[in-house]
This record gives C-alpha cells, sequence and structure tokens, in this order.
C-alpha cells in the first residue's frame, strides 16, 4: 500500500504534466474560441474541448518512460506500479471531469458566455442527465489515456520493434476490415449502426475497451524490463 | 550466519551473447562485498537481476531466502543504486528525497538530509541540469539514507572528486558499523575501496573467477624481484600469474601463500618478496592473460 502511495506520489510530484499543462492548453484553446465568437459575432459550436482527451493521451504514453524505469529502480513491482498510475489516472480524470461539468453548468447559465459560445456543452455528448454525462466525459478521458499507456507498454516490453509490429498490424487489420466491409457493400448497414447507438451505450462500449487495454498494458508490464 | 543472497548457476544470454554464465555465490549478513570486474563484465547485469529489474535465463536466485521477482517482501529491503539510474524529467533533487521513504522503510530523513549539506547538493536543482558527480551524489546519498538490509553501489562515485569519495567512504563505514547491513560495491576504482572490502568476487568475461575473503586473498599473492636468473629459478614449481623482465632483473606476481622455506630461499637469492595490491591482483588476473585466469581457480 505504501509502494502504491509512492507511485501516486510520484506521479503527481510532476504538477506540471499531470494538473497544469491539460489546463494550460485547454484555457488557450477557450480563449482562442472566446475571442473569435466575441470578435465575429457568431455563435460558436466548437469541438475545442477536444484538446485536453488529446492531451491526456500524449500523457498516459509519456507517464510510462518518465517514471516507470525510476519507480522499477527505486525497487517498485510492476504491480506496484500498474496500480500506483492506474489510481493516479483515475483520481485526475474525476476531477477533470468535475471541473469540466462545472465549466459546462456556468456555460450555460450564463448564456454561453454572453456571445452563444458553446464550449464545453457539446452537442450528442453533453445531452444526457448529469450522471450520464459524467460517465461518458470520464470514460472518454481514461478511455484515451490507457490508449496512450498502452502504447508505451508496448515499447516497455518489446522495444522499437514490438511497436513497428503492432501498429503493422493493426494497419493491416484496419485495411483488410474496411476492404471487407466495402467489397461486400455494409458500409451503410455500419453507419446506421452507429447512428443508432447512444452515445450513452457507446461510452459503455468505450468502458469496455479501456478494460481490455488495462488487462493487455498489464501483461505487457510484467514482463518489461529496465 | 544466515545467507542474504543465494546464487546457482546463474546465467543471463542475449541470442549468443552470454552477459552472465553459470555463476554461482552467497552473500552473507553483515558484510561488505566487493563485486570486481572490468567494464562489460557481467556485473550489472548480475545486480539487476537480484533486483528483478532484468529476467535471468537460467539457474536459481534467492534473495532473502525468496524469488526476488515482484516480491515486496524482497524488494523492499534491497536498495539499488546504479550508475545509470533514470528519474523523472521534472524530478529535483528535494522530489527524490522526498519520495524515497515511501520506497525504503528504513529511510532515516534526517541522515539524508545531512548528507545532502555534506555533499553540498543544491536541492531545487532538477535531477537533469545536475553534473555527473552531483547525481552520483544524489544516488550515495538515497543508497546510505535508505538503510536497506541489502544496499548495492554500482559504480557509486563515477564524477565525484577525491575529497567526496572519501566523504562517501567515510559516511558509509560509520553509519555501517552504527546499522550494520550487507553492503555490495561495484567498482573498478579497486584501489581506492579495497581497505573496505570483506569479500572479494571477481567476475570476467561473464564467469565468475573468484569468490574470497578479502583478508585471504591479500595474502594469497606476492611479488619477487630480483636478478632474472635467480627469479625463474625461485618461481620454479610455483604458480606465475604475471612476469615482466626489465634488463637483467626480473618481476612476477605469484599465486598461492609463500611456506617460510619459500621466504628463505628468496633471502638466500637476494630476491625481495612484496605484497600484491588487491589492484595489482586483479588486473593480472582478469588482464586477458590466460594463465591468470587458469591460476585464479
Amino acid at each position: 500500500m505504501n509502494k502504491i502511495a509512492g507511485i501516486v506520489k510520484t506521479h503527481l510530484a510532476d504538477r506540471w504534466s499531470w494538473s497544469i499543462l491539460p489546463w494550460l492548453i485547454l484555457g488557450i484553446s477557450f480563449c482562442a474560441n472566446l475571442i473569435i465568437g466575441g470578435v465575429s459575432g457568431d455563435e460558436i459550436k466548437t469541438g475545442g474541448l477536444a484538446s485536453i482527451y488529446v492531451y491526456m493521451f500524449v500523457l498516459g504514453i509519456v507517464s510510462v518512460g518518465q517514471t516507470f524505469p525510476f519507480l522499477i529502480g527505486f525497487g517498485a513491482r510492476r504491480k506496484d506500479f500498474f496500480l500506483g498510475t492506474t489510481a493516479t489516472i483515475l483520481a485526475i480524470g474525476v476531477l477533470s471531469v468535475i471541473l469540466l461539468l462545472v465549466l459546462g453548468w456556468i456555460e450555460s447559465s450564463t448564456d454561453y458566455w454572453g456571445i452563444g459560445l458553446q464550449y464545453f456543452n457539446v452537442e450528442y455528448l453533453t445531452d444526457g442527465p448529469l450522471a450520464e454525462r459524467f460517465w461518458i466525459l470520464f470514460i472518454l478521458m481514461i478511455h484515451l489515456f490507457f490508449s496512450g499507456f498502452a502504447i508505451a507498454c508496448i515499447y516497455r516490453r518489446f522495444g522499437r520493434n514490438g511497436l513497428y509490429y503492432f501498429f503493422g498490424a493493426l494497419g493491416l487489420i484496419l485495411t483488410c476490415t474496411f476492404y471487407l466491409i466495402g467489397m461486400n457493400d455494409k458500409w451503410k448497414a455500419v453507419f446506421d449502426w452507429f447512428a443508432d447507438v447512444s452515445v450513452f451505450e457507446l461510452a459503455n462500449g468505450l468502458f469496455v475497451a479501456t478494460l481490455l487495454y488495462v488487462a493487455f498494458s498489464y501483461l505487457m508490464l510484467r514482463r518489461a524490463t529496465v | 550466519m544466515s545467507g542474504i543472497v543465494e546464487v546457482k548457476g546463474l546465467s543471463k544470454h542475449y541470442g549468443k551473447v552470454k552477459a552472465v554464465d553459470n555463476v554461482s555465490f552467497k552473500l552473507e549478513e553483515g558484510k561488505i562485498y566487493g563485486l570486481l570486474g572490468r567494464n562489460g563484465a557481467g556485473k550489472t547485469t548480475i545486480m539487476h537481476m537480484l533486483t528483478a529489474q532484468l529476467f535471468k535465463t537460467a539457474g536459481e536466485l534467492k534473495v532473502f531466502g525468496e524469488e526476488p521477482y515482484e516480491n515486496d517482501r524482497v524488494l523492499s529491503r534491497i536498495c539499488f543504486i546504479k550508475e545509470s539510474q533514470k528519474y523523472p524529467q521534472t524530478f529535483r533533487i528535494a522530489d527524490v528525497l522526498n519520495v524515497s521513504p515511501q520506497f525504503f522503510p528504513n529511510w532515516d530523513a534526517e541522515f539524508a538530509r545531512e548528507l545532502a549539506k555534506d555533499f553540498q547538493l543544491p536541492l531545487k536543482r532538477k535531477i537533469m541540469k545536475l553534473s555527473r558527480g552531483m547525481l552520483s551524489a544524489v544516488g550515495i546519498i538515497v543508497g546510505l539514507a535508505s538503510r536497506a538490509p541489502l544496499t548495492i553501489f554500482d559504480e557509486p562515485y563515477l564524477g565525484l572528486d577525491a575529497v567526496a569519495r572519501k566523504l562517501f567512504y567515510d559516511r558509509l563505514l560509520n553509519d555501517y558499523a552504527e546499522y550494520p547491513r550487507t553492503i555490495v560495491l561495484s567498482t573498478h576504482l579497486i584501489d581506492e575501496v579495497s581497505q573496505l572490502l570483506e569479500h572479494v568476487i571477481l567476475i570476467d568475461g561473464g564467469r565468475l573467477i573468484l569468490d574470497e575473503d578479502a583478508e585471504a586473498l591479500r595474502g594469497r599473492a606476492s611479488n619477487v624481484v630480483g636478478a632474472a636468473s635467480k627469479v625463474e629459478f625461485f618461481l620454479a614449481g610455483k604458480q606465475v600469474i604475471h612476469r615482466e623482465p626489465f634488463g637483467g632483473m626480473a618481476s612476477a606476481t605469484i599465486m598461492g601463500a609463500l611456506t617460510a622455506r619459500d621466504r628463505e630461499q628468496a633471502a638466500e637469492l637476494g630476491l625481495e618478496i612484496a605484497p600484491v595490491s588487491l589492484q595489482q591482483m586483479i588486473v593480472h588476473l582478469t588482464g586477458g592473460n590466460r594463465s591468470g585466469k587458469e591460476a585464479a581457480k
């Protein structure tokens, strides 16, 4: 338990990466939208919120390379590293999403910042009740984090060649899939299926995918060396 | 005496390269060991396997009686300070000292602060910005203040000046006297540490070539100097690990203790006998000269 706390502490000692940079990036993006919206007088619906999500993906990758060799060198178990990192992202994810929801609430109660700028409220994503909105934003965030984390774990386990093979195989699988869908004229069916799925169901699907990445990352880390 | 580390037939192969080849040894509680050998001999690989940072290819490995892999009971009793230890990019020295107690249960924060002052370390400075010597000093502080029952220093004083090295030896001995534990020093600055070592393990080309008490080892080799023909006569039937002629004189290093009879004979022949330093002995044993390696067995 002590070690897991130590790993969380090690991650969070890097305040810049975990709690300042994501909000700085989001803040800059928001200000840019605010200025453009104010000057142009148009009512903007923006996807600027994606910036913090993309950042979480990057953080997932970076967090492993930065801390794994250090912590293993200091006698932490691979399991501790894994649990500690997961605990850190869950805590950061919950706090971030609460903040995003509060900002969203401010946005809608100030009549969209007075200029009709929808930044923290995104159609389709944040249409449902509060708990659902929380779940969707949260799952999206940890899904992206663990996507990055899983990629970094492949690198830790198999090095650069591991990544070549992984992305090579992934590219091949996607190409074949797209080809088969096209050949059988199923694209319309695929789009129809996606249109029918609610965002909440989609989030649940992503949750299952995230669990798979988590399990996969752990298997990689178990045999990773420094 | 209980074994802290027991290694049997330990090997690590990378393809055809045998980084560590069938090594067996035992470390006992409360001793200072020297793990010696040339660069690339396999010392660091062995230490990485002891701490489960690398996986063995074959053999048996027990630390505190258990497998170290993913074993917190073992890992939290080891502090391994390696030359290549990585730190997160944003870490300052203060951050390292802040998180260390979480990983080393015996951590003494007061002692760590004192040592930081002794080594004149700027606590607010980022690890990335430290000189090689300061980086080594950070490792030394962690290694000493952690007071781990098994403390391993891998080339701990790269870049440190003579004053700082002396400080390290003094602090190490004082703290070792007060809090006995098992210490492994891996280095090629052999002369400097030879006084500290109680037991020597010598690795060469991935193989163990010497595992002996330091005191016994010191008496095991001697240097003979004198007229070349007389030296040759004296060497008959002895294990010679090194020979160096100069003019009509010769100097030779002999492995094996000399008897009183030998000494008498040397005196009669007008030969001078001097002890061999640990460093010299190890240079001869690992200097790529086969007779030396065979003599060690």
